[in-house]
């Protein structure tokens, strides 16, 4: 497909060209990606939003030992490894780092680049309910955030400005949006991994460029044949996915199955929504990015999440769940105890809760265990 | 089979006698057995001061509170349950607002450790039984929860009709609580909070952390006004404001009188009990408050007689080791020669204690996390560094509880920064403030013991 050759083309020399715009004073703000970050507001004061998103290398998480005891998300301890490696461009270049604070894990990422990096970092509290005491806590983190990218960058932000990068951010997300739920038909156009591939290229792409490219894609994929035999289909869902951590979508797939829906704390962008930018733009982000996000599993109460995941599986008509939760996730590792039992009492459909430490050595017991999942599913398990 | 075990413990033979039936039946339950009572005899004169009066006040108001928590369901309409890291006030001011016969308020998860753990050794059945119920083995789950759940489940303590429980500090109380809502239905209100402070803040205020803390608090307070059927009075706030300053600031007067004591008069495992009772809402207010002051002229005396349980001239160290299920690690540090002159959360700084600007009740408790080591780990760092600053210590020990998702970022922070910051060596150890099967006093024992030969040889050097 020529727009995803294009694309790959703009992802291979997009460190150099982020190289460039930063020696002639753009700004690189680099961010967690738990889907509190509104983008929109780093492209409105003139700066390139990045998110942080790789994962699934051992060394990293080695790596991190000498900074922070190991009972912390595999996730956000690769995140500190990948620093303070020093390998990986885009964890040593950006200007400002901004942590949406989910949860201790994803402050430890703040705590680790403040101490032992001496990295400039800017937090802000994602509050664990959706009171109207939370909106406007999360509101009042989203104008510090503001605030201080204007400082930083010495842009102020205009409502024409933040009105331009909440149009594009919304047209990136129908994009998308529009791709994955090609994957609800029979016979899906897109693979689960090529998804992920996509999803994750807008968390460092050109915006404009990556929003053209979807076009493109979504224009060609009408012209592509359906995918291979039908196998069952699976709704993948957990507490990050990570760039470059494809091993349960490979070995799913080459199992036979369809990796038909995804659904991610951290690690994905989260489409589903738009900003509706019809009232104050401020309220409007905070409306989006907090009020209407699908909540991760440190929300209370859990049923809203829970429930959409039920939707979520109903409407993709879903064969089973693979729940991929990385270490130390405890919010995830307890959800899946009650949501196991909810789904069998509600769909009547199987789930595979499957853990990672990003360890080479795992890989071969999980190809048994998602194996064995997928024939249990081919055998009617579960219903 | 009991009498001597409930003597050493501070009861008096009447109220053994009288408490016979109920005591019978909450054992019955827990299943407690004459092993096992010899077995806390013989723990509690092993690694407690039980010579003290005032320690043994406090033994009794744990064992009691161990009886009244098995028999709650039993004996009230009510029952609600929170647990660490919520603060004692708004327990207790609550707490304060109901009928003494109707409602029933505990820390089971405390309760527990501080007898089944402490004194029975006996906690390893909860644990298993949280750990097959939602909080498994191998994940790093916070074993206090699992204690708790563990116990429920099995029986040995009541589901609550109320929950409530505060998400500051860390984030596996409200994810547990999460759990017991949806698998049990109980009902639970959240004093939520974000850790969110950049690094620079503290220990500045910041308003809108501060009100959205009080909106939780507030929230919390209707919950438990429409569950229970009453109203949060102004007495109970005042009531519960004043016994908590004064409980708090004769603590302090206590934890002074003991880190800047040489050599060092009581164990700190001894200490733990009155400080556990910090955030324990027990309506024997004024045995408590008589326990702690019974304790305090003990400890004065011991301290003017120069009788001390290590040697004078012992180096000193700061420990993080706040274990309250069992009082052998201290005490095994203690027995290596090392002067254990504080604990992290025995002390309050003098940023917890200074005053602030906030007038109302849920306001005033939101303060609370904004100024202590829930604040950050920018927060939690300068804190140890200011408890060995203060204490003047020669060593510190963090003992890190390994599956405290609050602590951990915090143990190479304060490694690096005591070390360069005072110039005196900093033992990490790993382990676990609520489960000793793993992480028990004779597995940490050859380190510390290493650390002790050091400090020693260090002080000297230092003499000479």
């Amino acid at each position: 497909m020529e727009a995803m050759k294009r694309l790959s083309d703009h992802m291979s020399t997009r460190v150099t060209e982020l190289t460039r715009m930063r020696e002639n004073g753009t700004k690189l703000v680099a961010y967690a990606p738990g889907g509190y970050m509104p983008e929109e507001l780093v492209l409105a004061c003139g700066a390139v939003p990045v998110g942080l998103i790789r994962g699934g290398d051992p060394e990293p998480v080695a790596e991190s030992a000498a900074y922070v005891p190991r009972f912390i998300d595999t996730f956000c301890r690769s995140q500190i490894g990948y620093r303070m490696l020093g390998e990986e461009p885009l964890y040593q270049m950006f200007d400002l780092l901004v942590v949406p604070v989910t949860d201790q894990n994803i402050k430890t990422i703040a705590d680790c680049f403040n101490f032992f990096a001496g990295a400039n970092v800017f937090r802000y509290g994602v509050p664990h309910q959706k009171d109207e005491h939370a909106f406007e806590y999360y509101l009042a983190g989203l104008q510090a955030l503001k605030a201080k990218l204007e400082e930083f960058t010495g842009n102020k932000i205009e409502d024409g400005r933040l009105r331009e990068a909440i149009d594009l951010c919304n047209r990136m997300r129908e994009l998308l949006k529009g791709i994955s739920l090609l994957r609800r038909s029979e016979r899906p156009l897109v693979t689960g991994l090529e998804f992920a591939k996509l999803n994750h290229a807008s968390f460092v792409a050109d915006r404009t460029v990556f929003t053209e490219a979807l076009e493109s894609i979504q224009r060609s994929l009408g012209e592509r044949p359906p995918s291979g035999a039908k196998g069952p289909r699976i709704l993948l869902t957990g507490s990050t996915l990570a760039m470059g951590d494809y091993k349960v979508l490979e070995i799913a797939e080459d199992a036979g199955a369809t990796i038909v829906v995804e659904e991610f704390a951290e690690g994905v962008r989260h489409y589903w929504e738009n900003v509706q930018a019809d009232g104050d733009l401020m309220e409007a982000l905070a409306d989006r990015y907090f009020r209407r996000r699908v909540p991760p599993a440190w929300f209370r109460p859990s049923r809203e999440r829970l429930d959409y995941l039920i939707e979520l599986a109903k409407d993709f008509n879903v064969d089973g769940i693979i729940w991929y939760q990385l270490m130390y996730r405890s919010s995830y590792d307890i959800q899946a105890f009650y949501f196991e039992k909810m789904l069998k009492k509600e769909l009547n459909i199987p789930m595979l809760k499957i853990e990672s430490d990003y360890d080479v050595s795992e890989r071969g017991p999980l190809r048994t265990r998602i194996e064995t999942f997928v024939e249990i599913i081919r055998a009617g398990g579960g219903s | 089979m009991y009498t001597e075990l409930f003597k050493l413990c501070g009861f008096e033979a009447d109220e053994i006698q009288k408490e016979r039936s109920r005591i019978d039946r909450a054992f019955g339950i827990l299943g407690i057995g004459e092993e096992d009572i010899k077995r806390g005899e013989t723990r509690l004169k092993r690694y407690l001061d039980v010579e003290l009066l005032g320690l043994r006040r406090f033994l009794a108001i744990w064992m009691r509170e161990l009886v009244n928590l098995v028999l709650a369901k039993e004996e009230h309409e009510k029952v609600v349950y929170s647990d660490f890291p919520m603060e004692l006030r708004p327990l207790m001011s609550m707490m304060l607002s109901t009928d003494e016969r109707k409602v029933y308020f505990a820390t089971p998860g405390t309760i527990i450790n501080m007898t089944m753990g402490q004194i029975f050794d006996k906690l390893a059945p909860f644990q298993e039984a949280g750990e097959e119920n939602g909080l498994p083995a191998g994940s790093a789950h916070c074993a206090l929860y699992q204690t708790r759940l563990g116990a429920m489940v099995t029986g040995a303590i009541p589901f609550p009709d109320l929950s409530l429980i505060a998400s500051y500090h860390c984030d596996q109380p409200s994810e547990a609580e999460q759990l017991l809502h949806e698998v049990y239905g109980v009902p639970v209100a959240y004093l939520d909070s974000c850790a969110d402070p950049n690094w620079g803040d503290w220990p500045e205020f910041n308003d809108y952390r501060v009100r959205y803390a009080g909106s939780q608090a507030r929230k919390m307070f209707g919950m438990c006004e429409e569950i229970l059927g009453c109203k949060l009075t102004e007495e109970a706030i005042r009531a519960t404001n004043r016994a908590n300053a004064i409980y708090r600031l004769k603590f302090q007067e206590l934890v002074e009188l003991i880190g800047h004591a040489d050599p060092q008069p009581i164990s700190q495992a001894s200490l733990a009990h009155a400080f556990f009772l910090n955030s324990m809402p027990t309506r024997d207010v004024e045995g408590k408050q008589e326990a702690l002051e019974i304790l305090f002229e003990e400890v004065k005396q011991r301290v003017e007689e120069g009788k001390g349980i290590v040697e004078k001239g012992a180096p000193g160290v700061f420990i993080t080791a706040t274990i309250s299920v069992d009082p052998g690690i201290v005490r095994m540090i203690e027995e290596t020669g090392l002067a254990v002159r504080i604990q992290i959360p025995f002390w309050l700084s003098h940023w917890v204690v200074r005053k602030h600007p906030y007038t109302e009740w849920p306001d005033m408790i939101g303060v609370g996390p904004c100024l202590d080591v829930p604040h950050s780990c920018e927060a939690h760092v300068a804190i140890n560094v200011e408890n060995c600053r203060h204490f003047n210590v020669d060593g510190a020990i963090d003992f890190y509880p390994y599956s405290c998702r609050e602590w951990v970022p915090t143990v190479m922070m304060t490694k690096k920064t005591i070390e360069r910051d005072l110039g005196i060596p900093v033992l990490v150890l790993e382990g676990d403030a609520y489960d000793t099967r793993n992480y028990n006093a004779g597995q940490l024992r050859t380190r510390v013991e290493t650390f002790a030969e050091l400090l020693r040889a260090a002080k000297a050097a230092k003499a000479s």
